[in-house]
């Protein structure tokens, strides 16, 4: 019982000399208060930012306790490819970092990595659900539908996944070269989805013309399509179909296959995308001389950054504001040389690109044997279910959970309009597994929508959908997105990022061996204490602290802490001194 | 998250009065928390005398002697004294008091009990006036404050009176600066002045939010400003001779520091700009003194 007013009766009852009797909590000086502090998380930037929702400052935080595996998992119950995001990912969650208005941006991405690193298997719980009876195709085991098959066998679905290739694993198998994606790391990623009880089927081509149709996918509930985008656009150029020319792709496809094409020694790269990059990266891995011909300038090039920097680090010579305009060919049908013509650029178009113009007189032939074609990829229109509709470039049209225009067929990934990243691609099949998972509970849609929400970016959480609440553990029911304005960096120290330790470039091209290395404990260490966790109590104390009326009291450790409204007057100090955002204070009711 | 704060005994309680925001509570809690329970408090006329509540209540879990405005120096000599007859020695004496029974009126009291070196921990809360009786300035009010017996029109003139130095001069055995800014540092200053034998004195910074016109949530803020902007350095002097700074400024001006304050409102970039000069010609002293070299022998 807390302390009461003491009264005396009579002159007996009083002390002989003035001496206290009591404490002061008989005063409730929680009535003098008019604004009201409260313990409430809320989104991290960097998980608003991300396409997949991940649990970025969770699994940070379980990094920095030492919790490696833990880590790993926590990441997992996001997105089943963590090992691969943390090498190929763009990663819009340290473009989102709020720690980049103070220094750098946590280097999220390597430390996915590092994650990664400690995996096993063992811990992955197989089904969150019991079997369901129910049956789904999952059309193509890129990203998106190796995703989509992981979390539907979660949700206690059968899965089969058809693929037209030898392997599974889409453009992470046949596109992005292993110096960037190292095979054993994919294998084993796509190891533990098997280890989900999904079922690969490989050398099955669905659609017309294919090895099966989609008429005789018999026995399944739902259909996941998940083709991606693999036909090269064509050139439109005289002499595309001369011998020494080819698309990026299909150069791509065989190198990763373990075919060495004959190329020459003087190869020309055309386009500006990652396709353009990695093919240009894996020529000079093949012993030819590159040059990368694209038709606006650097700043425009659609590929990462950071692909095009170590591209040209490793030797590739980039033309910028260069287009084709011929292939010339000799005698026998080879290709000779590829004429070219120079560029200015005007105003932007509808992408907001500035739009490149040839200079009239400007055209230049250079020497080449090969011609490598990567000016973009489309859906194949013959792949897809019958009935589906499809936009104006022949993406398969859906709705924000990813169901097409047929019933019982949903579909995600390139194949769909959208960005193209790999992210983007694990969302789209996290996204259309809780659309099947729906569909076949025939429940309704909009209340699981919100409930999955991660922020206000489109990231969806699979752990909030599997609790089926609100009242998760990651931000309540917060949509509150934390700025950097909001935080008090009085308790951030400045300290480096990370810096990326890369194979010297003669060791990189005799050969595949993945460019980039991985975070040692102690670096990654450093690199998780340089999180803000924005939003996310930490159990920094400060509101304890710092609070003049004993009123913040700590519940013991990992369980937060409690106000004592009937003390707490409403100072604010607790709030303002909150390093990361994860206190509130609003106006008390009248 | 501060090492062990969790298990030191919480010896103030909550309902007290002192106002939404304020700096004193904070110290006061901090400062107990590193003593432990076997202290006694000296207070003189203070605000304090108010927040610990009326007879006959207390706010705090160890005994308060409240005592004159000018006497906290004395009245802790006379219960040292008596403690030590007692035989308990063991018992720690806390003089608690502002910066005007400090720096004006008690302050003869207080150079008594340094000069005799009786073995009292002395820390004045300063809020730079006399905020119990509303407002009016003290030797410890900063140089152009507001206050009310000082209004906008005729602002404080003078520089803040230098108590470190005062006491420094004592060649008192302890003596440290510290602010509710910087709790952790606050509480090892307490602890070391408690293990410390002989008269120590440690001056901690403690916003008033109605007296120095700030929101009341903006309060420790403001104290880390005016360390970050050199106004009050935090720093200890062992022996009146060996200066040490314990938190690095961020550098900040004292612009800065000022403008969030209404005390300041008044100023013209004149008067910034001048106590701006003040403070870095300061600072510098401070630097040199850190950097000498101290007397190796013992005063004592
Ligand atoms: C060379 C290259 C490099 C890239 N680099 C990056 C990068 O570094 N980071 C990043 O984020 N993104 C990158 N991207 C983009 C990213 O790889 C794609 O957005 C992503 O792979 C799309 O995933 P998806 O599952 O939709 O399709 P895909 O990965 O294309 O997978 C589709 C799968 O479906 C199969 N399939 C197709 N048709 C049929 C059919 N009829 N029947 C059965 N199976 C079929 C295909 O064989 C393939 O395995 C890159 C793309 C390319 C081409
Ligand atoms: C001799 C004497 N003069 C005046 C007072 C009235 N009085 C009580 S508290 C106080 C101001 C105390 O100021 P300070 O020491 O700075 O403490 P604060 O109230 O600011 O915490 C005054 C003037 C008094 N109690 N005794
Ligand atoms: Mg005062």
């Amino acid at each position: 019982m807390k302390q009461q007013r003491i009264t005396f009766q009579n002159v007996d009852d009083l002390p002989n000399v003035v001496v206290s009797l009591g404490t002061m909590e008989w005063n409730h000086t929680g009535s003098w208060r008019y604004l009201r502090p409260r313990h409430e998380n809320k989104v991290p930037a960097c998980s608003n930012a991300c396409p997949a929702g991940n649990d970025i400052e969770g699994f940070i935080r379980l990094i920095g306790e030492n919790r490696f595996a833990e880590a790993w998992l926590k990441l997992k119950e996001e997105n089943p490819l963590t090992r691969t995001c943390g090498r190929v990912c763009f990663h819009p969650c340290e473009a989102g970092c709020n720690r980049a208005h103070f220094d750098m941006p946590v280097s999220i991405n390597a430390l996915e990595r590092f994650a990664g690193e400690h995996a096993d298997r063992n811990l992955l719980a197989k089904t969150a659900r019991p079997a369901s009876g129910k049956q789904v195709a999952v059309i193509g085991s890129g990203p998106a539908g190796l995703t989509a098959a992981f979390y539907l066998a979660r949700l206690g679905h059968g899965v089969t996944v058809f693929e037209a290739m030898a392997e599974p694993g889409g453009v992470l198998r046949y596109g992005i070269p292993a110096h960037r994606l190292p095979r054993a790391v994919l294998d084993d990623e796509i190891a533990d989805i098997a280890s989900m009880g999904v079922t690969f089927r490989c050398g099955v081509r669905l659609g017309s013309g294919g090895d099966l149709s989609y008429a005789e996918l018999v026995g399944y509930d739902a259909v996941f399509v998940a083709i991606g985008a693999h036909e090269s656009r064509r050139l439109g150029l005289p002499g595309e179909d001369a011998k020494g020319v080819m698309s990026g792709l299909h150069l791509l496809r065989l190198v990763a296959a373990g075919t060495r094409p004959r190329l020459g020694t003087r190869v020309a790269v055309i386009g500006g995308g990652n396709t353009a990059c990695d093919a240009a990266r894996v020529l000079l891995r093949l012993g030819t001389r590159v040059g990368l011909y694209y038709r606006r300038s650097r700043a425009e090039m659609p590929a990462f950054k950071d692909e095009i920097d170590e591209a040209i680090r490793e030797g590739v010579e980039l033309h910028e504001l260069c287009a084709p305009v011929a292939i010339s060919t000799n005698a026998t049908g080879a290709v000779t040389a590829i004429r070219l013509i120079r560029m200015k650029l005007g105003e932007p178009d509808d992408s907001g690109r500035r739009q490149p113009h040839p200079i009239p007189g400007s055209e230049l032939e250079v020497p080449v044997d090969t011609v490598v074609a990567a000016i973009g990829e489309l859906a194949d229109p013959g792949a897809l279910p019958p009935g589906v509709e499809v936009t104006g470039d022949g993406s398969v049209r859906v709705d924000d959970l990813g169901r097409a225009s047929v019933e019982a067929v949903f579909s995600g990934g390139d194949v769909t309009p959208g960005p193209r990243t790999v992210v983007d691609a694990i969302a789209a099949g996290k996204r259309a597994a809780v659309a099947v998972d729906l569909y076949l509970a025939g429940a309704e849609k909009a209340e699981a929508a919100k409930v999955m929400r991660v922020g206000l970016g489109g990231g969806i959480s699979m752990s909030q959908y599997l609790e089926r609440s609100l009242a998760h553990e990651r931000y309540g029911d917060s949509e509150h997105v934390v700025t950097f304005d909001e935080l008090n960096t009085a308790y951030f120290e400045s300290q480096p990022r990370h810096r990326l330790k890369r194979l010297t470039v003669e060791s990189r091209l005799s050969g595949f061996a993945e460019v980039n290395a991985g975070l040692t404990d102690r670096e990654a260490l450093v690199e998780a204490a340089r999180c803000f966790h924005c939003g996310v109590c930490t159990e920094c104390d400060n509101c304890y602290v710092f609070c003049p009326d004993v009123a913040v009291r700590p519940l013991g450790e990992g369980k937060g802490y409690e106000i004592d409204y009937d003390y707490c007057k409403g100072c604010g100090i607790c709030v303002a001194e909150c390093p990361r955002a994860s206190m509130s204070l609003a106006g008390e009711e009248a | 998250m501060m090492t062990r704060f969790r298990e030191e005994e919480e010896l103030m309680t909550s309902g007290h009065l002192a106002c939404q925001g304020c700096g004193g509570p904070i110290a006061m809690r901090l400062a107990l928390k590193a003593l432990g329970e076997d202290t006694i408090c000296v207070i003189p006329a203070c605000c304090w005398t108010i927040i610990s509540g009326p007879f006959p209540y207390s706010a705090l879990k160890v005994p308060i002697m409240h005592t004159a405005f000018e006497t906290a120096g004395a009245a802790a000599s006379g219960v040292r004294a008596a403690l030590d007859i007692q035989g308990r020695s063991h018992t720690k004496v806390l003089a608690w008091a502002g910066d005007g029974g400090t720096f004006d009126i008690g302050l003869q009291s207080l150079s008594g009990a340094a000069e005799r070196n009786d073995d009292i921990i002395y820390i004045c809360y300063d809020n730079e006036a006399y905020m119990n009786t509303g407002v009016q300035r003290s030797s410890a009010t900063p140089d152009r404050a507001w206050t009310t017996t000082t209004p906008s029109g005729h602002p404080k003139r003078g520089p803040k009176k230098n108590i470190v130095e005062i006491m420094a001069a004592h060649k008192t055995p302890y003596v440290a600066t510290a602010s509710v800014a910087y709790p952790e540092d606050l509480m090892r200053k307490v602890r070391r002045a408690a293990e410390t034998r002989g008269t120590t004195f440690v001056h901690v910074l403690s916003p008033c939010p109605p007296g120095w016109r700030i929101d009341s949530e903006a309060s420790i803020r403001i104290a880390r400003l005016a360390t970050d902007s050199k106004v009050f350095p935090i720093y200890e002097v062992e022996n009146g001779e060996k200066y040490q700074i314990n938190v690095k400024p961020r550098d900040i001006p004292v612009a800065e520091y000022l403008k969030a304050q209404g005390r300041f409102n008044h100023l013209a970039a004149e008067d910034i700009a001048e106590i701006q000069r003040k403070i870095d010609h300061e600072w510098r002293r401070l630097m040199q003194k850190a950097m000498m070299d101290s007397y190796s022998g013992s005063h004592y």
